[in-house]
């Protein structure tokens, strides 16, 4: 198993892994192959594109980005070294970007504890010194920034047939946009989506597609897998997770 | 040649080498670049709704080119 996929075992949601297939394998194929490798069923991210480039011909090879962008590492091997500068970034995402008045540290900190509306408040007052009034306005524009980025990824798995994530992400968010003006009112708007019956269809179908899914990611490609994949497609057709079902049961065959 | 210069010539083609900012075949070297901004063209598998690179500030990325053959 790639140092890689253990690395996003191990973190989770606090590192991004992107996989690169350098060998001009179709996209099926490639899915074929992490499925027969069962490397699916983390948050691991998987593309033929190349977004960044890394010196050498051999495979695998990787390159670490930083939290803000840019690349920090680059090698064959994923080692101790690169495990410390990951911690560093995880880190250096949760607080205070360098170079931070000191005086700002509180709004941080109250924004990396889920508390956006107290964070935006405490950016406010500090601003209201006319010598600390840009960096609070930048601080407030991340802490927007960053809150609109996960508020637009709640709405594309609720968009996307991933009703149950979708579910879970505005549930954080109502709880941490609480008193945030519009940013609450974008998180209200997604929680009354699921009054809709189309909504509804799609958490239903994706409960139980998604744990056949995770069957097929843990077990591999059992023919009784796919076939029970190809009849859930059918009972829930019409959702975006029946697609995704009946897509996987494709994989079955191989090109 | 004796052992003196054979020592120079090595230490010249290492230190050409790192001149020249060349990576060891294996191991990891630190780079310092200025931040990278790609868009996928195509859906990123597993993606979740990640278009681009920026989608991704705010934690570490890490990118490992394999391959299936």
């Amino acid at each position: 198993m790639p140092a890689s996929i253990k690395l996003q075992r191990e973190y989770g949601e606090d590192l991004a892994v992107i996989f690169v297939e350098s060998q001009g394998a179709s996209q099926e194929d490639a899915e074929r192959f992490i499925l027969r490798q069962r490397w699916f069923g983390t948050p691991a991210m998987w593309t033929s594109e190349r977004p960044v480039s890394v010196a050498g011909s051999g495979l695998p090879k990787h390159a670490l980005l930083s939290a803000d962008g840019r690349v920090i590492a680059e090698g064959r091997h994923i080692g101790k070294k690169t495990k410390l500068l990951i911690d560093e970034e995880i880190a250096k995402g949760k607080g205070a970007p360098a170079g931070t008045p000191k005086k700002l540290k509180k709004a941080w900190s109250n924004f990396g504890k889920g508390k956006v509306a107290k964070a935006i408040a405490e950016a406010e007052k500090v601003g209201a010194k006319p010598e600390l009034a840009e960096d609070a306005e930048e601080a407030i524009r991340e802490f927007t920034r960053r809150t609109e980025s996960r508020l637009d990824r709640a709405a594309w798995l609720l968009e996307n047939g991933y009703a149950l994530r979708a579910e879970d992400a505005v549930e954080d968010l109502l709880k941490e946009l609480k008193g945030a003006g519009e940013l609450y009112e974008r998180a209200l708007q997604l929680e009354a989506r699921f009054e809709e019956e189309s909504v509804e269809a799609e958490l239903e179908a994706d409960k139980v597609i998604g744990k056949a899914l995770a069957r097929l990611y843990e077990d591999g490609r059992e023919e009784k897998l796919f076939v029970k994949l190809e009849k859930l497609a059918e009972k829930y057709a019409g959702t975006k997770a029946a697609e995704r079902a009946r897509h996987a049961a494709t994989l079955r065959k191989e090109s | 040649m004796d052992v003196t210069k054979m020592i120079s010539s090595a230490a010249i083609v290492l230190l050409a080498g790192l001149t020249l900012g060349m990576a060891p075949p294996s191991g990891e070297t630190e780079s310092t670049s200025p931040v990278v901004s790609y868009a996928f063209r195509s859906p990123v598998v597993n993606g979740m709704g990640v278009s681009s690179l920026a989608d991704l500030h705010g934690k570490p990325v890490l990118v490992e080119f394999w391959g299936t053959r």
